[in-house]
């Protein structure tokens, strides 16, 4: 296993390497092949859509991809592989991966406390304990998702006003969403994992949050100063069954189905 | 000492099974349905205390260590089957995890409390270490059943929690130490409980015995403190020892949970 991945970044020199690299993966679910043979690269600043009919894997995908799930051997014994930033999944901590690789659960999960509680928690893990809370960076991007109208409005209140101190279990089900993308950015991930991350959403805040991530993709990253090139490094995998989102939010397709074509 | 103490005869243990004629006369009046519970549950104590009796007698009697601690591993063995025995979740290592934890919990307490505390010589003498065993068994084998369940249950019920913190790149340990902790907690209320209203609610069966046996009060008490602290503590390591072998068992070093490896038990 290790030999094949030495001799692959013997191949490719260091900047051409793509930024996520897929191979070969499978996936078994009792005794189904919920797909095969999966291969796939995403560059830095890449904007793939995962497509596929209900049941194609696609959620199997991203926690594969998230490291959540062992990679299984394919259904002739081959081993399939995933490499990042030119290292093998298997040479990376996990929890050091999983912090520039995140995923976002379709319907995400918090304690039971307030929302700034939930995402302060984040620093506790040992992983993240460089890193502090910034209020203030959580507060700009809320305010990127007030709706235009109120953000007029004289008062100066928009529609998020106490929303750090409100109750993370009594959130709806698209501002859970909300604070699951504000929980992981904290983070400065280079790649998102993204299961319908507008699902519960409207279409207005669905625009908002678009934009918000668009935004995000070209921020320079602080550990980044002076980058030579402005190009974006910052990648995500998008899975949508709203093809008018796909066409907004990615450049590349990846579809299950046809991947899977037996 | 002994000059209190009255020996039963034959006749004297069936007038007292007389008492179980109430039980089954309740159970017939009430039309409970629970006679023949009451009187295979009846049979089967009464059998197996006297077969017990006998063997302990066989045993005391060769006072062989070998013949002793092999009873001991076997009496060790059962505890360890029996906690598993109620878990509603099994995984393929959960017997020998059992049979580790208490097996070490019982035999780290029993030699403290025999060696050190009693100062028993030698330590595996029969009359201090089985009466001492089976109470550290009994309770052991509450802890780490109560245990096992609620750690199994829970990662299966929170698992989308203990998943989010992972991907957000906890350890696993940190995934878990939440679902650990309130594992043992549930396992250990029982012990707490009892100690909390110890000599207030409850005599326990030890001293009543030593005082039934002819020692006074304040004697048995003593005897019955250092019970206790052997019994809390036997709980505590079992508990605490099948938990982590069954977080181990159920994450790998991936830092990735494997709730495949829980079979439910139909």
């Amino acid at each position: 296993m290790l030999h094949s991945t030495d001799i692959s970044t013997g191949r490719t020199s260091q900047k051409s390497e793509p930024l996520l690299s897929v191979d070969n993966l499978c996936r078994q679910v009792s005794a189904n092949w919920i797909w095969n043979n999966i291969s796939f690269d995403l560059a830095a600043g890449d904007r793939l859509a995962l497509t596929g009919s209900s049941g194609s894997g696609k959620s199997l995908l991203l926690r594969t991809l998230s490291g959540l799930d062992v990679i299984a051997s394919g259904p002739s014994g081959e081993n399939g592989s995933i490499r990042f930033a030119g290292k093998s999944l298997h040479e990376w901590e996990m929890p050091q991966y999983r912090s520039k690789v995140c995923y976002i659960q379709q319907h995400p999960t918090f304690f039971d406390e307030t929302v700034e509680a939930n995402l302060k928690r984040v620093f506790r893990l040992k992983a993240h304990q460089n890193i502090k809370y910034d209020r203030e960076k959580i507060l700009s991007r809320l305010q990127q998702l007030a709706p235009p109208n109120t953000a007029s409005d004289s008062s100066g209140t928009n529609d998020y006003d106490g929303f750090l101190e409100r109750p993370a279990k009594e959130l709806s089900g698209g501002e859970a969403q909300i604070a699951a993308l504000l929980r992981v950015l904290q983070l400065e991930p280079q790649v998102l994992l993204l299961d319908e991350p507008t699902s519960s959403m409207d279409v207005e805040l669905t625009k908002l949050f678009e934009k918000l991530l668009e935004k995000w993709q070209r921020e320079i990253p602080e550990n980044q100063t002076n980058s030579p090139n402005s190009t974006p490094q910052r990648a995500w995998i998008w899975v949508s069954h709203n093809p008018e989102q796909l066409r907004r939010m990615c450049s590349k397709t990846f579809c299950l189905d046809r991947e899977n074509g037996n | 000492m002994e000059t209190n103490y009255i020996f039963l005869s034959g006749g004297q243990l069936l007038f007292a099974s007389l008492l179980m004629a109430v039980n089954i006369g309740l159970s017939l009046v009430l039309k409970l349905g629970l006679v023949k519970q009451w009187s295979i549950a009846s049979l089967r104590m009464v059998g197996q205390l006297l077969l017990v009796g006998f063997l302990l007698d066989w045993v005391f009697a060769l006072n062989n260590p070998f013949w002793i601690l092999g009873v001991a591993v076997f009496m060790a063995t059962v505890a360890a089957i029996t906690a598993v025995g109620r878990t509603g979740k099994r995984f393929s290592t959960i017997y020998l995890n059992s049979f580790v934890s208490i097996l070490g919990a019982a035999f780290f307490v029993m030699f403290f409390a025999l060696s050190g505390i009693l100062q028993i010589d030698p330590w595996y003498s029969p009359q201090y270490l089985f009466p001492l065993l089976g109470m550290v068994l009994g309770n052991t084998l509450n802890g780490i059943s109560l245990a096992l369940e609620r750690f199994m249950e829970s990662l299966s019920v929170r698992r989308k929690e203990v998943e989010m913190l992972l991907s957000l790149g906890a350890t696993s340990w940190e995934a878990a130490h939440e679902l650990i902790r309130d594992a043992l907690r549930t396992s250990l209320i029982p012990t707490l409980n009892s100690m909390m209203v110890m000599g207030i609610v409850s005599l326990p069966g030890m001293m009543t015995g030593q005082i039934l046996a002819g020692v006074s009060p304040g004697e048995a008490v003593r005897y019955q403190i250092i019970m206790i602290f052997i019994i809390a503590s036997a709980a505590a390591l079992g508990s605490t020892s099948v938990v982590v072998l069954a977080f181990r068992a159920l994450f790998n070093k991936r830092h990735q949970l494997l709730l495949e490896r829980l079979q439910t038990v139909t």
